[in-house]
C-alpha cells in the first residue's frame, strides 16, 4: 500500500545547491507553519508523539485487566470509549497502544531509511555493476505488491511486533533507495561537486558535506509520507492477526478483534480506527507541507485565482456601448485596452491603454523588447487570455466589427472559429503531439459545421496544398514529431486558415526557425494574405522583418504603444527615442552597413515598478532630467504622419 | 514487436521472483518441518513432513518440481487441506479478479473525473472539496473503511450483504472500498499533470479553432496528461492490488488474498509460495499493460521504438 505520489514522479528533479541545508531549523519550522496543512499536520503529529511517550502513564485504568462482568459496554463516564470483549477499558488500551502502533511505524521507516539510503547513494556514487545490481533488486522487490511482500516476510520470520517492523521496513527499502539514488545522481552532476571531485576531494567527505545535506529535505519529506503508509501497512498486518500478538494492544490488532462485533457493538471499531486514520492523515499533511517546501514543482497552488475573481470575471470590463459603427470595415479595432495579471499581490498591469486598428488586407507589426506586453496584447486580441490569470480591466476589442469582450462561451467560440486564426512562435508546442495532423486539421475544418468525411479530407488536403506541403494525402496520417520545424509552422498556418479568418495573429512566427525557412514562411504568409485579403497582426522583435513584410508598425514599450504609423514613415524617421534606439540596435538597417550596432542603454523596466512619468525616462537620452518627462506620462499625439507618445517628439525632426 | 521485447524484459524479473519465492522455505530460520510438526512431534513425523515438502531432494530438482506445480495439480498440494494448490488458487481467483480489477477500474474513472474537475477550476470549491477527500482517501485504513461500510450499509441500512461472495451485490462494498485509494491517487496525478499541460500552446491552437472548452480539455489536454499519469500510476498499481488482500478478509470473500492470509497464519508453505507467485505475476502483467498503454497513448515513443 505505498503512497508515494509525487516524490517518485520527479526523479529527475534538479537539485539546488545547499539552499535549504544552510537554513536553520527555525526557518523550516516557520515555513511549515506558514501553510494551513503544515500547522494542522505538525500539531497533530506532535500530539501523537506525546501520546506515544506519555500514553501508558496517562492511561486511567489497567489496559490488561479483564473484567467479565463488564464486557462490551458502550462508552460511559467510567469507560470513555467503552470496554472490549474481555471487559478491558478501550480508552486505556488506545493510550497504551499508541506506543506500539507509532513505534512500529518509526521502526519500519528507520529500517528502510538505514538500508535504503546508503544503498541508493552507493549506487549513484559507484555506478557500474553495483548500480545495475541495486536497480535490478529494486525492480524485483517492487514486483511484489507490498502488503504481499510484508506477509511473506512475516510468514518466514513469524508473527510478532519485531518482525512486523522488519517486514514493513523491508517493503519501503526500494522507495528510499530509488529516491536517494535519483537525487544523489542529480547532485553529483552539479558543476561545483564535479569540480571538487575532479580536484581529488575525498569521496566520503563529498558525500557527507554536499550530498547528504542536499538530499535531506527530500528524504525528510519521503520519510514523513512513508511513515503514514508504513503505519497503515503495519496496522493492516495487525488487523489480519499477524502483527502484535494479544494481549498487547495495538490499534490495528484492536480493530481486527472488533471485527467480530461490528454488527452488535460498532463503537468498538470506531476509536482505534479513528486514531489510526487521523495519525496517517497527520503525517500525510505534514509530508505534503514539507513537499511544498522542498519540491518547488509541486507548488501548483500558486496559480490560484483570487477568491472573488469570479465576480470580476463576470462583469466584463467597461460594458461600454458597442462602437460597431466606428469599427465597421476594420478587421481589428482595439480601444483603450488595459490588461493586468492576477498575482498574489493584486493586479499587475502589463498593457496600459492601447489603441490600434488594422484594415483588411493590411499587416500590422507590433515590436518591442520581451516583457513589453506585446504577446499578451496579441493573446487578448485572439480572445485567448486565461481569465483565471489575466484580467482585461478596461477598453474594448472588436474583430471584424464584432465585440470580442464579455461574450458568452458559445458566441466566443463562434467568433474564434469564423474570424480568428493564430500562429505561435514555436510550432512544436502549437501542435498536439499525440494527434495526427489530419486529425488536428479536420477539427479546425469541421468546427461549427457538419461535413461528410470525404469533404473534410479534401478540405484538409487543400489546406496543406495552400501552405505548399508536398504529398498532402500521405502527410495527413503523420504525427507532428515526424515533421521539421518549418513544416510544422506551415501546418499551424494551415490550421489557422481553415475557416478563412478575417485576422491572422502571428506571435513571433519565425523566431524558432533558421533563416532560410524564416524567409519561406513569411513569403507564404504574404502570398496567402494577398489571395485571401485578411488582416495580419504580427508580433516580433525583428525590425528587418517589419520593414520587409508589414504595412504598419506599432512600437510597444512597458505596456503602451509609444509610436505607431506607416512602416515607411516610422522606420525612415523614428521620432520616439525608444524607436530610434531600437532601429540603431537592429542589424542590417537601411543606413550604414559596417556601422557598430548600438545596444539600448539601461534595463527594460520591471512591470509593476515603472518610474513616474514617462516609462522610458530612465533610459532616455532626450529626457535629460526634464521636469515634463517626470511629471506625467506623455499622451499619444499625431506628429508628422504618425502617432507618437513623447513630449519632445518634434526634436527628432530637426 | 514492442510487446515481444517488453515481454522479454519482464522474463528475468519473473525468473528472479520465482527463485525468491522458491527459496522462501529455505529462508525460514530453523527446520520448517520441525516448525510445522510442532515441538512434541516424533522424528518419524518430522521426516514424513520433510518428504511431503520435498526437502530431502537436491535444490535443482526441487526448483523443477516447484515450477511444475504451476500447471501440474499433482506436483504441489496444500499442507493443510491436501488439495492441489493450483485448484485452491483457481477456485478463488475469479473473486479476487472481480474485486481488484473492479476496484481499480472504478477508482481510475472516479479519480480521473475528480482530477479534471480540480484542474479546470483550480482554487474553486470543488477543488478544495476534492483535495480534502483525496487526503482522507490516502490516509484511511481501508480495513476500517470496510468495517464502517459494513456497519452503515449492511447493518444499519440493510441495503447490501455484509460478507460472502455469492451474489453480485456482495461485491459492491468491497469494490467501493478498494476503489478509494486508486481514486485518491489518480485524482492527484491527473490534476497535477493536467495543470501542467494547461499552459501549452496547442490548447490555444485548439481554442482558436472554435472548439468548446470541454472538448479542448478532454480531447487535447487530458490525453497528454494521462500519458504522464499512467506511467507514474503503473508503479503504484501493485499497492492498489494489495488492497484486495485486506479487503477480502474484511468482507469474508473467498479470494486469493484471504487464502494467503490464512496460509500465513497456518504456515501452509506451499500455498503461500504459489499465492505470492501469482500476485507477483499479476503485478508484472499490470506493469506490462501500463507500458503498452503509454505506448498507445503517445505516438512519439511508438516511433522511438521503431527506430531503435
Amino acid at each position: 500500500m505505498s503512497i508515494m505520489p509525487n516524490v517518485l514522479s520527479a526523479p529527475e528533479r534538479t537539485a539546488r545547491p545547499d539552499e535549504f541545508a544552510r537554513q536553520s531549523r527555525w526557518v523550516l519550522l516557520r515555513r511549515i507553519l506558514s501553510q494551513p496543512k503544515g500547522v494542522v499536520g505538525l500539531t497533530l503529529v506532535t500530539l501523537y508523539l506525546l501520546l506515544a511517550i506519555f500514553g501508558p502513564v496517562l492511561a486511567p485504568q489497567d489496559a490488561f485487566r479483564q473484567n467479565f462482568a463488564q464486557t462490551l459496554r458502550p462508552p460511559s463516564a467510567a469507560h470513555w470509549f467503552g470496554t472490549d470483549q474481555l471487559g478491558r477499558d478501550v480508552f486505556s488500551r488506545i493510550l497504551v497502544g499508541a506506543r506500539a502502533t507509532l513505534g512500529i511505524g518509526v521502526g519500519g521507516v528507520a529500517v528502510a531509511f538505514l538500508v535504503g539510503v546508503p544503498l541508493g547513494v552507493l549506487a549513484a556514487w559507484r555506478r557500474g555493476w553495483i548500480e545495475a545490481a541495486v536497480m535490478r533488486a529494486i525492480d524485483v522487490m517492487l514486483s511484489f505488491p507490498d502488503i504481499v511482500f510484508a506477509l511473506a516476510v512475516v510468514a518466514i520470520l513469524g508473527a510478532n511486533t519485531q518482525n512486523v517492523i522488519i517486514a514493513v521496513g523491508i517493503v519501503s527499502i526500494p522507495v528510499f533507495a530509488r529516491t536517494a539514488r535519483a537525487v544523489t545522481l542529480s547532485i553529483l552532476a552539479e558543476p561545483y561537486i564535479e569540480g571538487s571531485i575532479a580536484l581529488g576531494a575525498n569521496p566520503v567527505r563529498v558525500i557527507l558535506r554536499h550530498v547528504l545535506p542536499n538530499i535531506s529535505g527530500t528524504l525528510l519529506t519521503l520519510s514523513t509520507l512513508l511513515f503514514a503508509s508504513t503505519l497503515l501497512s503495519a496496522s493492516g498486518l495487525g488487523f489480519l492477526g499477524l502483527g502484535t500478538q494479544a494481549p498487547f494492544p495495538e490499534w490495528g490488532t484492536m480493530l481486527g478483534e472488533s471485527r467480530s462485533y461490528i454488527r452488535s457493538h460498532p463503537y468498538l471499531a470506531t476509536f482505534p480506527g479513528l486514531f489510526l486514520a487521523v495519525s496517517a492523515l497527520a503525517f500525510n499533511l505534514l509530508g505534503d507541507a514539507l513537499r511544498t517546501i522542498y519540491d518547488p514543482t509541486s507548488r501548483r497552488v500558486a496559480r490560484r485565482a483570487p477568491l472573488l475573481g469570479f465576480l470580476r470575471r463576470r462583469a466584463p470590463a467597461d460594458p461600454a456601448p458597442q462602437t460597431a459603427d466606428e469599427a465597421t470595415g476594420l478587421a481589428v479595432s482595439v480601444r483603450g485596452l488595459r490588461i493586468a495579471y492576477r498575482t498574489s499581490e493584486g493586479l499587475l498591469e502589463v498593457v496600459r491603454g492601447v489603441d490600434l486598428t488594422i484594415r483588411p488586407g493590411r499587416t500590422l507589426a507590433v515590436v518591442g523588447e520581451s516583457g513589453s506586453g506585446k504577446s499578451t496584447l496579441l493573446r487578448a486580441v485572439g480572445t485567448l487570455v486565461n481569465p483565471q490569470e489575466v484580467a482585461i480591466t478596461a477598453g474594448e476589442i472588436s474583430i471584424g466589427g464584432e465585440t470580442a469582450l464579455g461574450l458568452a462561451p458559445a458566441a466566443l467560440r463562434d467568433l474564434r472559429r469564423r474570424k480568428i486564426g493564430i500562429v505561435f512562435q514555436d510550432a512544436a508546442n502549437a501542435l498536439n503531439p499525440v494527434l495526427t495532423i489530419g486529425n488536428q486539421l479536420a477539427e479546425a475544418v469541421t468546427a461549427g459545421s457538419r461535413l461528410d468525411p470525404a469533404t473534410v479530407r479534401q478540405r484538409c488536403i487543400g489546406l496543406l496544398r495552400d501552405v505548399n506541403i508536398a504529398d498532402p494525402e500521405r502527410r495527413l496520417d503523420m504525427y507532428p514529431h515526424q515533421f521539421s520545424g518549418g513544416m510544422k509552422q506551415r501546418i499551424v498556418i494551415a490550421i489557422a486558415l481553415a475557416q478563412d479568418p478575417e485576422v491572422l495573429l502571428a506571435d513571433e512566427p519565425t523566431s524558432a526557425l533558421d533563416v532560410t525557412i524564416q524567409q519561406q514562411i513569411l513569403v507564404l504568409l504574404a502570398e496567402i494574405q494577398k489571395k485571401r485579403g485578411m488582416a495580419i497582426l504580427l508580433v516580433t522583435h525583428d525590425l528587418n522583418l517589419v520593414a520587409r513584410f508589414a504595412d504598419d508598425v506599432a512600437v510597444m514599450y512597458a505596456g503602451r504603444l509609444v509610436e505607431s504609423g506607416d512602416v515607411a514613415t516610422v522606420l525612415e524617421r523614428p521620432l520616439h527615442p525608444y524607436t530610434q534606439a531600437l532601429r540603431a540596435s537592429a542589424p542590417g538597417g537601411s543606413e550604414g552597413r559596417g556601422r557598430h550596432l548600438r545596444t539600448i542603454a539601461g534595463e527594460p523596466p520591471l512591470i509593476g515598478r515603472l518610474p513616474s512619468g514617462c516609462a522610458f525616462r530612465p533610459r532616455c537620452q532626450r529626457s535629460a532630467n526634464r521636469a515634463e518627462c517626470a511629471a506625467s506620462e506623455p499622451n499619444v499625439r499625431a506628429v508628422a504622419g504618425r502617432d507618437v507618445a513623447c513630449a519632445f517628439a518634434e526634436e527628432a525632426m530637426r | 514487436m514492442f510487446v515481444l521485447r517488453r515481454l522479454g524484459s519482464a522474463l528475468p524479473t519473473l525468473f528472479a521472483v520465482s527463485l525468491l519465492v522458491f527459496l522462501f522455505v529455505d529462508l525460514i530460520p530453523g527446520d520448517p518441518a520441525q516448525i510445522l510438526a510442532g515441538p512434541t512431534a516424533s522424528n518419524e513425523e518430522i521426516e514424513s513432513i520433510r518428504k511431503f515438502l520435498g526437502l530431502n531432494e537436491p535444490l535443482l530438482t526441487r526448483y523443477g518440481q516447484f515450477l511444475r506445480g504451476i500447471w501440474d495439480p499433482s506436483a504441489a498440494t496444500s499442507f493443510r487441506t491436501h488439495r492441489p494448490v493450483v485448484v485452491e488458487l483457481s477456485e478463488r481467483l475469479p473473486n479476487t479478479l472481480i474485486v481488484s480489477i473492479g476496484g481499480l477500474a472504478l477508482g481510475i474513472v472516479v479519480g480521473t473525473i475528480a482530477g479534471i474537475i480540480c484542474a479546470m477550476r483550480p482554487g474553486g470549491l470543488a477543488d478544495a472539496a476534492i483535495t480534502v477527500l483525496t487526503l482522507a482517501g490516502i490516509s484511511m485504513p481501508i480495513y476500517w473503511l470496510g468495517l464502517l461500510c459494513i456497519w452503515f450499509f449492511a447493518v444499519n441500512l440493510g441495503w447490501l450483504p455484509a460478507a460472502g461472495a455469492s451474489t453480485p451485490a456482495h461485491f459492491v462494498l468491497p469494490i467501493l472500498v478498494i476503489a478509494t485509494r486508486p481514486a485518491a491517487m489518480f485524482s492527484r496525478l491527473v490534476a497535477t499533470s493536467l495543470l501542467e499541460s494547461m499552459g501549452k500552446d496547442y490548447l490555444d491552437t485548439a481554442r482558436a479553432k472554435g472548439l468548446s472548452e470541454t472538448r479542448v480539455v478532454l480531447f487535447h489536454a487530458l490525453r497528454n496528461s494521462l500519458i504522464a499519469a499512467v506511467s507514474v500510476a503503473g508503479v503504484q498499481f501493485g499497492g492498489m492490488l494489495g488492497g484486495s488482500v485486506v479487503t477480502e478478509t474484511v468482507f469474508g470473500i473467498p479470494g486469493v488474498g484471504r487464502l494467503l492470509v490464512d496460509a500465513v497464519s497456518r504456515a501452509d508453505y506451499p500455498v503461500i509460495q504459489y499465492a505470492i507467485l501469482m500476485f507477483a505475476f499479476f503485478f508484472v502483467v499490470i506493469n506490462l499493460v501500463t507500458d503498452l498503454l503509454t505506448q498507445w497513448l503517445d505516438p512519439r515513443t511508438r516511433d522511438q521504438e521503431r527506430t531503435t
